[in-house]
């Protein structure tokens, strides 16, 4: 981890001063209006199935997957905009959970605001386990990325965001444990 | 959030960046300016290890599997190629074992049970890191099962000899076995579970024709009369 970011950042500006602000950018896309429990989700995707392995996905559990995640992504974008992180607790779990109430408690001390906008995933589940317990995603989100400090726009950019994706079944229902963002799969 | 100087560089410590992924550095003056970079996991430093099932029947193929994956320290999913080895083991003894490589953060395997009913160890392990589960491998389904009677006072006393699958275990206690009398008058059943590996029923009539089945697996049939 410390080799991955020994650079250093240097920035030259023309005032005396300037702010600093170091965010963490791990998670893509969804839309403004978020859902913690509707049956289908807002964000959209497209799903590839056919290349998951050693079992092959059977087509409810297909749609579950699609579903949850879809869904996950709804309340991933609704809380980082709401700076909620009870909204996390329907569809995250474990690492990813608490990465993403890590990441909203930094910005609530800074006062930002994330928004996913008009995000589109194309997902390719990769893994299946023999048992069906474990199922990793590889999610390209094309999104436009804006983020804001006491409601003024400070960054905006439309981004290409690849994400590994670990998600386990649940009670009803299927979990994100892993939400990593990739450079490239 | 730090106020910074112009020309000051500014350092992140690693246990500042933990999370891998991917991060935005913004400073803002009169107006914005953001750069953007990756944090990548760091070497694997924890195996999670997921086994399954917990008790197999023996000769059952590719019924045991095993997927492990690679965190780093922060829990981090490592990506990068990483050696793993799954070992079974059994009462000391080696039953088997596969290297291989991860990929996209998990390594898998399937196989067969063996032969000898009892606990089985299966190790993920990479280079320093292991973790262990437990599979009981069980008795598969009943083989020559028999069937006696003896008469008493009251009826007759059915009894199995010791109830093994075809390899010799004893079946599981509380395998179920069922007793089927077939005379003039109807059929009557009794269900009994297998304690220390043997059945016991009794029957009230003592005449008919008797017969033992486990599961789907018909046993001998003796006839008693009076």
């Amino acid at each position: 981890m410390r080799a991955a970011i020994k650079g250093t950042l240097a920035f030259m500006f023309s005032s005396r001063r300037s702010l600093l602000i170091v965010i963490l950018g791990m998670l893509p896309a969804s839309i403004l209006l978020a859902r913690s429990s509707s049956s289908e989700p807002a964000t959209h995707l497209e799903t590839n199935f056919s290349l998951a392995g050693p079992r092959a996905v059977e087509e409810l559990t297909q749609h579950s997957v699609s579903r949850d995640y879809g869904l996950a992504w709804d309340n991933l974008a609704e809380a980082l905009s709401s700076n909620d992180p009870v909204l996390l607790s329907a569809y995250f779990a474990g690492p990813a959970k608490a990465a993403l109430e890590g990441a909203i408690e930094s910005q609530k001390r800074t006062g930002i605001r994330t928004y996913y906008l008009t995000p589109t995933h194309k997902v390719v589940a990769v893994f299946y386990a023999p048992e069906g317990d474990v199922m990793e995603l590889h999610d390209t989100a094309e999104l436009e990325l804006r983020l804001t400090a006491d409601g003024k726009v400070i960054h905006q950019e439309h981004v290409v965001l690849r994400y590994v994706v670990l998600m386990t079944p649940a009670a009803d229902r299927w979990m994100v444990r892993q939400l990593q963002a990739v450079p490239h799969f | 959030m730090q106020q910074i100087e112009l020309g000051q560089e500014v350092h992140i410590a690693g246990d500042e960046a933990s999370t891998a992924g991917r991060y935005l550095a913004i400073m803002c003056s009169k107006e914005c300016r953001s750069a953007s970079f990756y944090v990548v996991p760091a070497k694997a430093s924890s195996l999670s290890f997921v086994a399954h099932p917990s008790r197999v029947p023996v000769h059952a193929e590719n019924a045991i599997s095993g997927v492990a994956l690679a965190f780093d320290e922060s829990h981090n999913l490592v990506l990068e190629p990483v050696g793993v080895e799954f070992k079974l083991t059994a009462g000391g003894k080696d039953l088997g074992s596969r290297s291989m490589r991860t990929q996209n953060g998990i390594a898998w395997f399937r196989t067969s049970s063996g032969s000898v009913a009892g606990p089985v160890q299966m190790t993920a392990s990479s280079g320093e890191l292991a973790v262990s589960r437990l599979v009981r491998q069980v008795a598969a389904e009943a083989c020559n099962l028999r069937v006696k009677a003896t008469r008493t006072p009251k009826g007759i006393a059915l009894e199995t000899d010791p109830v093994r699958d075809c390899s010799g275990n004893l079946v599981p206690d509380g395998t179920i076995v069922t007793f089927t009398k077939t005379a003039g008058d109807g059929k009557s059943t009794v269900d009994a579970p297998v304690k220390q590996g043997v059945a016991r029923a009794r029957m009230i009539s003592s005449q008919g024709v008797i017969s033992v089945a486990s599961g789907v697996v018909m046993g001998n049939s003796i006839r008693v009369g009076d």
